[in-house]
């Protein structure tokens, strides 16, 4: 295997939204191009279009001052997008646990509760930077 | 854990002054927010777009005067809109979702070898208040100011500070007035102070919602200003803010 394997729960990925570390138990990210049908009587061509990314998570939701629920209710109601960031572990940025980073602006914040179980949170996001995919970083 | 994991078994719902956490087994809710994708030749522009709430629900039929059947029966029928309330934890402090909005569902499903189920559902389009709770299924027997929460600084204008509260029963004959009060400090150097316009006389269950859009400040309590002729009073209440639209 060319490069590191690393469990999502030891040592533990990051995740932040404003600046507040989340913490989740799933953590989704596609980045998708849009890839256009170019193709004509001369042939097949398949070109390289616009890229959007989404963001979206989901675990048990943490109550309280600075918790999961404040945080991304905050950011619900707040008018602009939050800088996002997220790495594989949580240890300085490198080659093998690169940052990837944007601007999220939310699109759903939902709550789901049973009598058997926790409080369980989902969110989801769009990246509005305007490149569409997110910033990585090695160093 | 970024905050404190709360069991579903400890939530508290209501649907207006009703409590109904003994009939559900199942809620839910989301805040949506359209993010419009407004690119031009320029480039790539996602813009925020509206934001709206939903709140769905479902559990057992229970059927009995006033009871979650025939609660639910009655609102689908008057299209009145209902506020319901849910609470993160069974004690005053503990943080609430509420939403105020038209029934959009009553859904029955009744199979010969089950339990009648029974759900509804708040549709999508309502305006959510988050907040705290200040007394849950308190009993009061007195006038006198009680303990304060802290809340949030509210401003002028621009958020509305939402207090809501619910006679759930009442014993004997009489009256009760319940005003919310604010401090900067829980009292502490600012004494508490009545938010005007936010005053409430029940004489039977029932609920009042009380809205205030100038500012407020951090700590919030309920003082009973006036109480005659009940032996006792129980009573839940919320403070909290709206999202905006």
């Amino acid at each position: 295997m060319a490069g590191t394997l690393i469990h999502g729960g030891q040592p533990g990925f990051v995740h932040t939204l404003n600046a507040v570390s989340l913490c989740v138990n799933s953590l989704d990210v596609s980045i998708n191009r849009n890839v256009v049908d170019a193709r004509t009587n001369c042939g097949n061509s398949q070109v390289a279009g616009e890229v959007s990314t989404e963001v979206s998570d989901s675990g048990p939701c943490g109550f309280g001052a600075g918790s999961d629920e404040a945080t991304k209710f905050a950011h619900m109601i707040a008018t602009a997008g939050q800088a996002w960031t997220m790495k594989p572990k949580n240890a300085a940025t490198a080659a093998d646990n690169p940052q990837y980073a944007g601007t999220l602006l939310g699109t759903k914040f939902s709550l789901k509760l049973t009598p058997t179980g926790n409080v369980e949170q989902s969110f989801a996001a769009k990246l509005t930077d305007s490149a569409g995919y997110p910033t990585r970083t090695t160093s | 854990m970024a905050g404190s994991l709360i069991h579903g078994s400890t939530t508290i719902h209501y649907l207006d002054e009703f409590e109904v956490t003994c009939a559900l087994n199942a809620a839910d809710i989301a805040i949506d927010r359209g993010v419009i994708d407004a690119r031009t030749f320029c480039g790539n522009n996602q813009v925020p777009g509206n934001r709206d709430s939903m709140m769905s629900f479902g559990g057992f039929g229970l059927f009995g005067a006033d009871d979650y059947e025939e609660e639910l029966a009655a609102r689908m029928q008057s299209g009145a809109n209902v506020n319901r309330l849910t609470i993160f934890g069974n004690a005053a402090a503990a943080r609430v979702y509420e939403i105020l909005g038209p029934l959009g569902k009553a859904s029955h499903a009744w199979k010969a070898a089950e339990i009648l189920g029974l759900s509804g559902e708040i549709p999508k389009g309502q305006s959510l208040t988050r907040g705290v709770a200040l007394h849950v299924n308190s009993t009061f027997t007195a006038t006198g100011a009680q303990t304060g929460q802290q809340h949030e600084v509210t401003a002028a204008t621009t958020q509305v500070c939402v207090a809501t509260i619910r006679v759930k029963s009442v014993s004997g004959a009489g009256s009760v007035t319940f005003v919310v009060q604010e401090s900067q400090n829980d009292g502490g150097g600012d004494p508490y102070a009545n938010i005007a316009t936010m005053s409430a006389t029940f004489t039977a269950p029932g609920i009042q919602r009380l809205t205030v859009s100038s500012a407020t400040e951090l700590w919030k309590r309920i003082n009973i200003s006036a109480f005659s002729g009940f032996t006792n009073v129980v009573a839940t209440m919320i403070v909290g803010t709206q999202m905006p639209a």
